[in-house]
């Protein structure tokens, strides 16, 4: 099935995106690489009246590290050229190895860092074809009463799945959030909800424009480990990221950070595993006891890609191997 | 393939008398690479006719309802709208792949009456653009009283359930039995008895093209159709039966197909639709299905539920095995009664049995129909077979392999009288090639941890030969002509799907005629040249097709002979023979090209071109006995597997393949098919489920339904067992569905191999494995 008909508009500098979007509020929606909203645009999951493609607008597509700055990275920027950077390979080698796991290589050159960081929650009832889904009443998602997943459910229990993210909020990462009334910045983890029917904070008439990585203290390990049933062309059943840092004299680890995604509509911050990480020297029965907590700390889950039962037991598996590969790294950093 | 790897490739090969042959037995690139590669190929989704509509169905939203009332009104209404048709418009005759027996057929073109599944069929409509098709599918109101849904089989076959079809009580549409030897006194010879229960799933075909085809009535009422199909005769046969037309006035053509795996060998329902529409509008009119369309509404994977009794003695001969079969059909017949027989063959096919009996029923449930696949019948049974074998193995204390080598088809014998003669079979050797490959015997005992092998066997048909279609014509037929320049024309109906067969058949020609492979040319594509071929599956191409390719071929040359020995001034015709693309005399190499010797013909013959002719009409019993197919091939598989403890993952690590397909035409081509069927069958194995829920399909499309990816595919290993069929083309057996059997029960073998577990339903995934390490623990 093709597209819904649409009007395409191709604003050639941010400044010219902000009127389109003011005109046509809602019914507008931002594109770049469009290998998310296409395929939900050909499911009539969403059907916007017009497409703004950002593409054309320069001077977004960058990643920029400049002395001890952090890591800058344009909206723009594709998935594959993030993964193949140098810079980011040897600064941040956690963000290359989550976003080589996204989709295929060819899916990656088109899909944008922007695009990834505010991809639409899903699950089994709501990506489907408008044919599909004529037989069911609408779905909380879809502005209707119900959810199909957690039969009685009270709300939407559809799934963030986005690769990237859990390894940047690891790693602290920052939004730049560009409007005609100007910019602010918010923290990555603070951009989503938990809401399914309405995935992040950005506000009619904002554009995400930039990433921002802050630089990682020295000592410091971080991994993203991705548990999905193909090895590549396939969302997350789970995706575990782990930073930790630890002080070169005592062992002791300064910070961690364990952030869970796929198991609800946004990233999970597992705080309370992490605290039970700090200060601490991490011993593999401390590993042990805080895959535990943070498997109580991921709340309900859902049967979507997998059993709930089994889904559990694996993020207490993931976040053990994710802990102890992280300190190995902060150890050999 | 360089020739370096060609001549390696050779040394990996057994008893393959390379001399004796120019063509046939060499690794011969495809022939029809070139266009797939550069996007030249055109398939049916990429034709355009002037004037041509779109054609678009509207399906079922419940899964059993009567229809009340179908209102169209509205949606005819709709601007850009030509054509919209429901049942009314339709003969209302049944029709179905089972012509022999008209209980078994089961459908009508579009729903009358009812609905019997999410999908079934209810209207459609042409319109000049997808679009606007689609708009109106969406005004077309259907008045529905839904009716109980039956989605197992034991509410379907309670007593007192609702009736799916009229008149099938129980629905139960199909029962079938076998019975050899004296199962119930055998039971008392066993030293070991043991029974088990299995349960596979539903899986779908996933070719890379979705089903697709133009309709095109002329003004005369004659139709013309561009399928993508694996039957262009059944397409043909069926659609004049269900637009109450003559056979000869339909003519299919069958573009380039991008795969079938058994889902395009009926006519289904876009084919009736858009001849029906076009009909109907008197312009071309195409409909291309969505991948969900092609997951729910073409065909599935029977799933089976099956009880398996297996006695043995105490050395591991098989003394007696009962099976008890129950199939899952969905809701129309397709094939399965069909499935119903084969499967239970083919679960004892590999092995002798000397006492068997066999309870096969298939039950009509509303969910998507079910019908053949790679390798039909035999996935299900195999698995249940060859697993509970390694059960067995475990439980007297004998190697798996031993068990097997020591069981195992030997050619001459009866599996079934009358049934299943074996005239060749490698299934020995193959069995020893695997276990040499994985080192079995010295690695097997002392794998590291978390690592398992496993085996499994297998056997398969060539070709189909009970003539269920109730057709008059040969079951393949074939016409060659040399031309006046020396190239070769080959005329058959014999499909190529991807799988090859046009390149497989070109080498037997070419093999015949002593002619390169580029000077034959094929058509291969259209009803209305050749007529007889039933289509591409059961693994029938390569031996029926083939020997109907190299009847005519042979014929032609006899022609061509005789005429150069009236040109040499010969008395003596058999010092003659076609090499080089000369007719030589065989002693002195003196001759005239082919070129020449077609010329004499034409010149002797008010240059009338020379035509082979060549068909393959099996007669029965045919084989010795055999009336279920010519011959069987037969092969084993070792899978070694890591089962990561914690999440219950299972890597495949190594796969070795040892097939017996008589004799390898193209061995590349072989190769090709064993990694393909791995493909297919390790997804079968690990991945792939369709999901249903009341019905309803909820992962029809390729990101929720995981066929494996390029990644996932393990490190392969191949090995070509000749054993020279009497009864195939230059001795060849099948070599495509047979090699998908054995991968389920080897990795669920090589897991219980690895960590311990059995499980016995399909797919193997993860949290299966973890639970049942977790109650193994708990034990």
């Amino acid at each position: 099935m093709g597209l819904p008909k649409f009007k395409y508009l191709e604003p050639e500098t941010i400044e010219g995106a902000y009127p389109l979007l003011a005109e046509h509020k809602e019914w507008a929606k931002l594109v770049a690489g469009g290998t998310d909203l296409l395929v939900r645009m050909n499911q009539r999951v969403v059907t916007p009246s017009h497409l703004i493609n950002l593409k054309r607008i320069p001077n977004l597509d960058y990643i920029d590290h400049v002395g001890n700055e952090g890591l800058r990275i344009g909206a723009l920027t594709t998935l594959r050229t993030l993964e193949k950077s140098e810079v980011v390979r040897e600064k941040f080698p956690i963000i290359s190895q989550a976003v080589g796991r996204v989709a295929s290589p060819q899916i990656r050159s088109t899909a944008t860092i922007g695009g990834n960081v505010c991809l639409d929650t899903r699950c089994w009832y709501y990506n489907q074809s408008h044919h599909w889904r004529r037989s069911l009443a609408p779905c909380y998602k879809l502005g209707g009463d119900c959810c199909y997943v957690v039969k009685g459910g009270d709300h939407c229990f559809s799934l963030f799945s986005a690769d990237t993210v859990p390894a940047l909020i690891g790693l602290g990462a920052k939004l730049r959030l560009a409007s005609s009334g100007g910019e602010r910045v918010i923290a990555l983890e603070e951009f989503y909800t938990g809401v399914g029917e309405r995935v992040n904070v950005l506000q009619p008439g904002e554009i995400v424009v930039e990433v921002q990585v802050p630089d990682l203290p020295s000592h410091t390990g971080g991994v993203y480990l991705k548990y999905s049933t193909r090895g590549v062309i396939d969302f997350p059943i789970l995706g575990v990221a782990a930073v930790i840092s630890i002080d070169p004299g005592s062992g002791a680890c300064k910070e961690a950070r364990i952030v869970l995604g796929a198991l609800a509509p946004a990233p999970i911050r597992a705080v309370k595993a992490e605290a039970g990480l700090r200060g601490t020297e991490i011993k593999d029965s401390l590993i042990e006891d805080v895959a535990e907590v943070a498997r109580k700390e991921a709340g309900p889950i859902v049967y979507i890609e997998a059993p709930v039962g089994y889904k559990r037991r694996m993020v207490r598996v993931l976040v053990k191997r994710a802990v102890s590969r992280a300190l190995e790294l902060a150890q050999t950093a | 393939m360089t020739e370096e790897r060609e001549k390696g490739y050779w040394l990996r090969k057994r008893g393959v008398d390379s001399k004796k042959f120019s063509v046939i037995g060499r690794s011969l690139p495809r022939i029809d690479s070139k266009a797939k590669i550069t996007g030249e190929a055109k398939y049916a989704a990429d034709l355009k006719l002037s004037g041509m509509l779109y054609g678009k169905i509207l399906r079922s939203p419940h899964a059993h309802a009567k229809i009340l009332n179908i209102d169209t009104s509205n949606a005819e209404k709709v601007s850009g709208v030509k054509a919209v048709v429901t049942g009314k418009e339709t003969l209302g005759v049944k029709y179905g792949i089972w012509r022999l027996r008209p209980e078994f057929m089961d459908e009508y073109g579009l729903a009358i009456g009812k609905v019997r599944f999410i999908g079934d069929e209810v209207a459609a409509v042409a319109a000049v653009d997808e679009e606007t098709a689609e708009e109106a599918l969406e005004l077309i109101e259907v008045e529905y009283e839904p009716l109980p849904g039956l989605f197992d089989v034991d509410s379907a076959a309670a007593e007192g359930a609702p009736l799916i079809h009229e008149g099938i009580r129980d629905n139960v549409s199909v029962k079938r039995r076998i019975e050899v030897g004296d199962v119930d006194k055998a039971w008392e010879e066993c030293d070991y008895i043991r029974e088990d229960a299995f349960r596979t799933q539903v899986v779908q075909h996933t070719p890379m093209e979705p089903h697709a085809c133009v309709a095109s009535f002329d003004f005369g009422g004659k139709l013309t159709i561009w399928t993508s199909t694996q039957s262009p005769y059944f397409v043909q046969c069926l659609l004049a039966m269900a637009l109450g037309m003559r056979e000869g006035d339909i003519r299919v053509i069958r573009p380039y197909v991008g795969g079938g795996f058994g889902c395009k060998i009926e006519m289904l329902k876009h084919e009736f639709c858009s001849a029906l529409l076009s009909k109907t509008t008197g312009r071309p009119v195409k409909i291309v299905y969505t991948r969900e369309e092609q997951f729910i509404a073409t065909r599935q994977k029977t799933p089976m539920i099956m009880e398996l009794k297996t006695g043995v003695k105490k050395d591991g001969t098989i003394v007696a095995v009962e099976f008890r079969n129950t199939l899952d059909g969905g809701a129309y017949h397709s094939y399965s009664v069909t499935t119903t027989i084969i499967a239970g063959i083919l679960c004892i096919l590999p092995y002798r049995v000397p006492n068997y009996r066999y309870n096969g029923r298939h039950v009509y449930t509303n969910k998507p129909v079910t019908g053949p696949m790679r390798g039909h019948g035999a996935l299900q049974p195999m698995f249940a077979f060859e697993s509970q074998l390694d059960l067995v193995a475990e439980e007297i204390g004998v190697d798996p392999v031993e068990l097997r080598l020591k069981n195992a088809t030997q050619p001459g014998e009866i599996k079934i009288p009358n049934v299943a003669h074996i005239s060749s079979c490698g299934l020995s050797e193959c069995i020893e090639k695997v276990s040499q490959s994985m080192n079995w015997r010295e690695r097997g005992g002392s794998l590291p941890k978390g690592r398992g092998i496993g085996i499994g066997a297998y056997g398969f048909f060539s070709g189909a030969l009970y003539n269920y279609f109730d057709t008059q014509l040969p079951y393949n037929e074939a016409w060659v002509r040399v031309n006046s320049d020396g190239s070769v024309h080959y005329f058959t109906l014999a499909s190529d799907v991807g799988q090859g067969s046009d390149t497989i058949l070109c080498q037997i020609v070419a093999e015949e005629l002593g002619v390169r492979l580029e000077d034959v040319n094929i058509v291969s594509s259209d009803t209305q040249i050749v007529a007889g071929d039933m289509g591409a599956f059961s693994s029938r191409t390569t031996l029926m097709a083939g020997n109907a390719a190299k009847t005519a071929a042979a014929d032609v040359r006899e022609q061509l002979f005789k005429v150069t020995a009236n040109r040499l001034g010969l008395k003596v015709q058999d010092e003659l023979e076609a090499r080089d693309g000369r007719i030589v005399i065989k002693r002195s190499g003196e001759g005239i090209s082919l070129a020449e010797a077609a010329q004499a013909y034409q010149s002797a013959n008010n240059g009338a071109p020379v035509i082979g002719r060549g068909v393959y009409t099996p007669s029965t019993p045919i084989s010795e006995g055999s009336v279920v197919s010519p011959t069987w091939s037969f092969g084993a598989q070792m899978v070694e597997v890591d089962v990561d403890r914690e999440t219950g993952q299972v890597k495949v690590l190594k796969v070795a393949t040892a097939h017996d397909c008589g004799r390898a035409i193209n061995p590349m081509a072989v190769e090709g098919q064993v990694e393909g069927s791995l493909h297919i069958a390790l997804g079968y194995a690990l991945t792939e489920e369709v999901k249903m829920e009341k019905g309803k399909v909820f992962n029809p499309s390729l990101v929720d339904y995981k066929i494996l990816s390029a990644v996932d595919m393990p490190e392969v290993e191949s090995f070509v067992v000749e054993t020279d069929d009497p009864h195939g083309p230059f001795g060849a057996k099948e070599a495509g569905e047979g090699l998908t059997i054995p991968t389920a029960p080897a990795v669920a073998n090589a897991i219980y191999n690895a960590v311990g577990v059995r499980i016995k339903d399909l797919p193997i995934t993860p949290d299966k494995i973890l639970k049942a390490l977790e109650e193994k623990k708990g034990r």
